[in-house]
């Protein structure tokens, strides 16, 4: 077109410069209109799922009419929102086909009379408008790339959000394999904080191979972080922890995770079959390991009784087990493991006491040969262990057995004492009647 | 539904239908002046240009400047117009499918997929407006275009229209070939899409785990063979597309060729003048495109009717009823029969045999049993989730169908064995049957309960944000919620299905002594795993596989030495006392 003749050109791509700038305001105007839409489509999308999930307590209640209510207001929102939306694009939309008509316009008058002075051909017009329409649909997807890449930065943001978010731990390249272990660990001097808040401080702790050991204190404390440090799912801020001597970051991951299990509140069950959750513990078990662990955990006999039995389906599409089972079978992940440290993350508190005396009993089977470590508030975990260690504020305060940390009439003292009066412990008055 | 009646319901429910049609009309206009524009082109060549008249020219564009922003406004004003109310109708849409949805009757939940119940009111409505509305509208614009263009290009020349028509045919035969494939293609695209959803949401719940097993290689792998599949399944769309576009080009680039050859010759040998030429290019253009969104239509529209048929599934499924016959109860008293009641499920399992049951008013009766046995049963029996299959049920003497529903449940009050809460504060979550509540009703039935203390201990007191489904509370906090609810509801009837069997010990005293407050002058139906709960009846109902088999207090039934000694045996036995 330049060569053709300049001005005519230049006309042309001062129309072109402009409609992209009138893109680029839309796409900046409508970007914050966007984000508060899709926000409010995910409310009133969890208004009904509301409505599903918890279909029993609202018939119950009888509060169908207000959940309509609840409704109504929330997609009015919604509406309001699509409304201006299509203000905006009322605006903006037909101001580029404007544009376009008012430009083909303004060609055909300079044109013309460019033509007139014969300085151009019909023929060059028609080759001019061509051009120009050829350059409609082009920025119309223009247009659309604007609003597209001004959607898709929001979305770009929000996804590094979460790629930044979590602190790294990385394997060192020279990381060496972890022989099999016997399970000595040791914390020298380890310090973790998150930011500039402390977590745990000086922590000094020597866990013999084959020791049960129970890390109480209020909460808050920092138990569960100490135990978090020890499969690295976090790197300590100073000191180091090692197992049987090697620095725990001197080791690759795998070979330092393959050799914990780890028994937690809520156990992950993921849809596939009993089979498959079970050897989630070690993928190369065979179906008799698959059956030992579960016989020893008492699930086996339930399981058989299913009419798929160990090809019964978990999870969403599948049937649901109750807490005591889902316990069990994150038991027998961990027997199918063998893992030589075994860290117990208060398994048994979502669990009624008759359920949780039938699971400690079956966890007492699989602590022998093992290093333990066992948080909870639960006494009767507690008792399993060899060694109380009490944590207040990130600090060790008191170490020493039951007795012992009774007799000292320290934190331990009061906790327990605390731990009976709220019918925790059923003492020998407030049996379990008989 | 025929097509007929489904355009009929679905035009019944169109909001400003006035507004509409006048948005319609603006419309036309709008692609009339679309095909009025090339032709006055075609004059100012011909009939300007060529003669050098500047004035001519001058006038002639004004009237173009003029008739173009003419079509600004009728098309900023239309587009605004077909596109509010077409929201408006989605609103609608919804709304009427949401409600809906909230009346049918339990039994079919228990099918519901929630994923696909969200789908069917949130994104199938969307397509039905997408189509119905939107695509509909310009259709009409489309159709103007193509029969104006064809009926103008006709007028210039019909030599030069025929022989442009001769890539049609071709290109309508192209386009319906692919049309089946798209939607297939699409359809894939949709299923890898959900596949990869699922993923994530399973590895990001159990990513605690996923590492402690050390498994994120599998992890990883797997979603990325579901995210290569989904990539896979874009990639065969847009080869299809891109196919089906490079064809499409290649005939409107054979028909426009022909058009440029054949015109060509006819102006030189004079039997056209250039002005036509350069109108019938216009025109050319201003017939193609408007017929093939026409012709793809078809695709959307074939959508728009799965959609459609998806949406009215869903608002056949029956609602709950009254009968005809059915009353208002006020406060019953709370005497509850159950005479020769039989159940089964509707797959035709049996629940429930012969059941004879009579509770007093005021009475607290625990039913216990193996699991299976049916108690849960009782309960929805109750509430009317489902209706006996043989025998009555009786409420104060009255048959409970014969009670309107409404009123039924008003009477009772019920805690299960897993709450869920809804987004909000626990206070509002208390006052949720009852909004206009006062705060001091809420604070007074919860000292009532002996729960006010404990409840101040939460970080905000009453104002604590309980989370999507009361996750921020613990199991026994919500279950605290749940009673100072019925608390509030004072129902003359209360059940609690299992209601301690998912809370920790340390609760469980506390939650056991906060029933008892609200057990008072109530009749009460106490369905229990565990035997604690059971100490709060009066009398104990013994049920297996769906029958009565033993009836009485603790102590009778210890003495029978029966099934619910051998239950109570079962669940003491293992323990030894823990001394301090």
């Amino acid at each position: 077109m330049l060569s053709m003749n300049m001005n005519l050109a230049l006309i042309v791509t001062a129309i072109l410069l402009l409609i992209v700038v009138i893109y680029w305001r839309y796409g900046a105007i409508i970007k914050p209109l966007y984000l508060r839409m899709r926000h409010q489509y995910g409310v009133i999308s969890s208004i009904v799922n509301d409505s599903i999930v918890g279909v029993k307590t609202i018939k119950a209640l009888g509060i169908e009419d207000l959940r309509i209510e609840k409704y109504r207001e929330e997609d009015e929102k919604y509406l309001n929102m699509a409304i201006l939306n299509a203000k905006l694009r009322a605006i903006y939309d037909p101001l580029v086909t404007l544009i376009m008509g008012i430009s083909t316009l303004l060609i055909f008058l300079y044109g013309g009379r460019l033509i007139m002075a014969g300085e151009m051909t019909i023929g060059d017009l028609m080759a001019f408008m061509t051009y120009v329409n050829m350059l409609i649909w082009p920025l119309r997807m223009l247009g659309f790339a604007i609003t597209s890449l001004q959607r898709a930065m929001s979305s770009w943001q929000r996804v590094l959000e979460i790629i930044e978010a979590m602190p790294e731990v990385k394997e060192k390249p020279n990381a060496v394999k972890l022989p099999p272990v016997k399970g000595h660990v040791k914390f020298e001097d380890v310090s973790f904080m998150i930011g500039e808040r402390p977590i745990l401080r000086n922590i000094n702790l020597e866990i013999k191979p084959e020791e049960i050991v129970a890390i109480v204190g209020p909460s808050g404390s920092g138990k569960s972080t100490l135990i978090k440090l020890i499969p690295r799912f976090y790197d300590v801020t100073s000191g180091r922890i090692t197992i049987d001597g090697y620095d725990i970051r001197d080791v690759k991951i795998k070979s330092l995770r393959d050799q914990i299990g780890i028994l937690s509140q809520e156990p992950y069950i993921f849809a596939g079959t009993i089979r498959d959750n079970i050897a989630f513990g070690n993928p190369n078990a065979t179906m008799d390991e698959i059956i030992e662990a579960a016989k020893i955990v008492r699930l086996h006999d339930f399981i058989m009784s299913l009419p798929r039995g160990y090809n019964t389906r978990l999870g969403e599409r599948g049937i649901t087990l109750s807490g005591g089972q889902r316990q069990r079978l994150a038991l027998a992940r961990v027997l199918i493991k063998k893992p030589r440290i075994l860290i117990l993350d208060d398994p048994t508190s979502n669990l009624d006491a008759e359920t949780e005396r039938e699971i400690i009993e079956d966890i007492k089977k699989v602590l022998k040969g093992r290093t333990v470590i066992i948080v909870s508030q639960r006494p009767a975990l507690i008792r399993l262990a060899d060694r109380i260690v009490v944590l207040d504020n990130g600090r060790i305060v008191e170490e020493g057995t039951h007795e012992e940390l009774m007799k000292k009439k320290g934190l331990y003292y009061i906790l327990y004492m605390k731990a009976i009066e709220e019918g925790l412990v059923k003492g020998g008055l407030i049996a379990y009647e008989h | 539904m025929s097509t007929k009646e489904t355009f009929r319901s679905l035009w019944k429910l169109l909001p400003n239908k006035k507004l509409f049609s006048v948005a319609l009309l603006l419309l036309c206009i709008n692609a009339v002046i679309g095909i009025v524009l090339p032709y006055l082109l075609k004059v100012a060549i011909d009939v300007y240009i060529a003669t050098k008249n500047w004035s001519g020219l001058l006038r002639l564009t004004t009237i173009y400047g003029a008739l173009v922003v003419v079509q600004w406004i009728t098309s900023a004003i239309s587009s605004y117009i077909i596109e509010k109310v077409g929201q408006e109708y989605a609103h609608i849409l919804r709304k009427n499918t949401f409600e809906h949805v909230e009346r049918i009757q339990y039994r079919y939940f228990e099918e519901f997929k929630t994923g696909d119940v969200i789908s069917r009111i949130i994104n199938d409505t969307a397509t039905i407006r997408d189509v119905f509305i939107g695509q509909l509208t310009s259709l009409v614009g489309s159709i103007i275009s193509v029969v104006g263009s064809l009926v103008v290009m006709l007028r210039l020349s019909v030599k030069l229209t025929l022989a442009y028509m001769v890539a049609i045919p071709l290109m309508l035969i192209i386009t319906m070939k692919f049309m089946p494939r798209f939607m297939h293609a699409f359809k894939r695209v949709r299923e890898k899409i959900s596949d990869v959803t699922v993923r994530v949401q399973e590895a990001v719940a159990g990513a605690h785990e996923i590492q402690a097993f050390g498994r994120e290689e599998d992890a990883i792998r797997e979603f990325r063979r579901v995210s290569i599949s989904e990539y896979k399944a874009r990639m065969e769309v847009m080869r299809m597309f891109m196919i089906y576009m490079a064809i499409m080009q290649l005939a409107a680039g054979i028909g426009f060729g022909v058009l440029l050859t054949y015109g060509g010759y006819l102006t030189i040998a004079g039997a056209m003048t250039i002005g036509t030429l350069v109108a019938f290019t216009s025109y050319a253009t201003s017939f193609m495109t408007p017929l093939r969104t026409i012709i793809m239509f078809y695709n959307s529209f074939q959508e728009a009717i799965v959609a459609l048929n998806r949406v009215d599934e869903i608002m056949n499924v029956p609602k709950e009823e009254d009968y005809p016959d059915a009353i208002e109860v006020d406060k019953v008293k709370g005497e509850i029969e159950f005479k020769n009641v039989t159940f089964k499920y509707p797959g035709g399992v049996s629940a429930l045999k012969n059941i004879n049951l009579y509770i007093k008013p005021g009475e607290k009766i625990a039913i216990v049993g193996p699991s299976g046995a049916g108690k849960s049963t009782l309960v929805s029996l109750i509430c009317r989730f489902y209706e006996p299959t043989d025998g009555e049920l009786l409420i104060d003497g009255i048959d409970i169908r014969k009670i309107k529903l409404r009123s039924l449940r008003k009477n009772i009050g019920l805690v299960l064995q897993e709450t869920y809460l809804f987004t909000g504060s626990v206070k509002d979550n208390i006052k949720i049957a009852h909004p206009n509540a006062s705060d001091e009703d809420v604070i007074r039935i919860c000292k009532e309960l002996g729960i006010h203390k404990y409840i101040m201990t939460l970080p905000d007191g009453y104002d604590t944000e309980v989370g999507e489904g009361g996750i921020r509370l613990s199991a026994g906090q919500r279950q605290l919620i749940a009673i100072a609810r019925v608390m509030l509801k004072n129902p003359p009837i209360v059940i609690l299905d299992e209601a301690l069997s998912n809370v920790d010990p340390e609760m469980e005293n506390f939650i056991v002594r906060t029933i008892r407050k609200l057990l008072r002058n109530r009749t009460a139906i106490i369905i229990a795993h565990r035997f604690t709960s059971a100490m709060l009846a009066d009398r104990i109902v013994v049920l297996d596989n769906g029958r009565i088999v033993e009836e009485g207090t603790h102590e009778e039934l210890m003495k029978k030495k029966g099934l619910y000694y051998k239950l109570y045996m079962m669940q003491a036995g293992e323990t030894k006392p823990v001394s301090v």
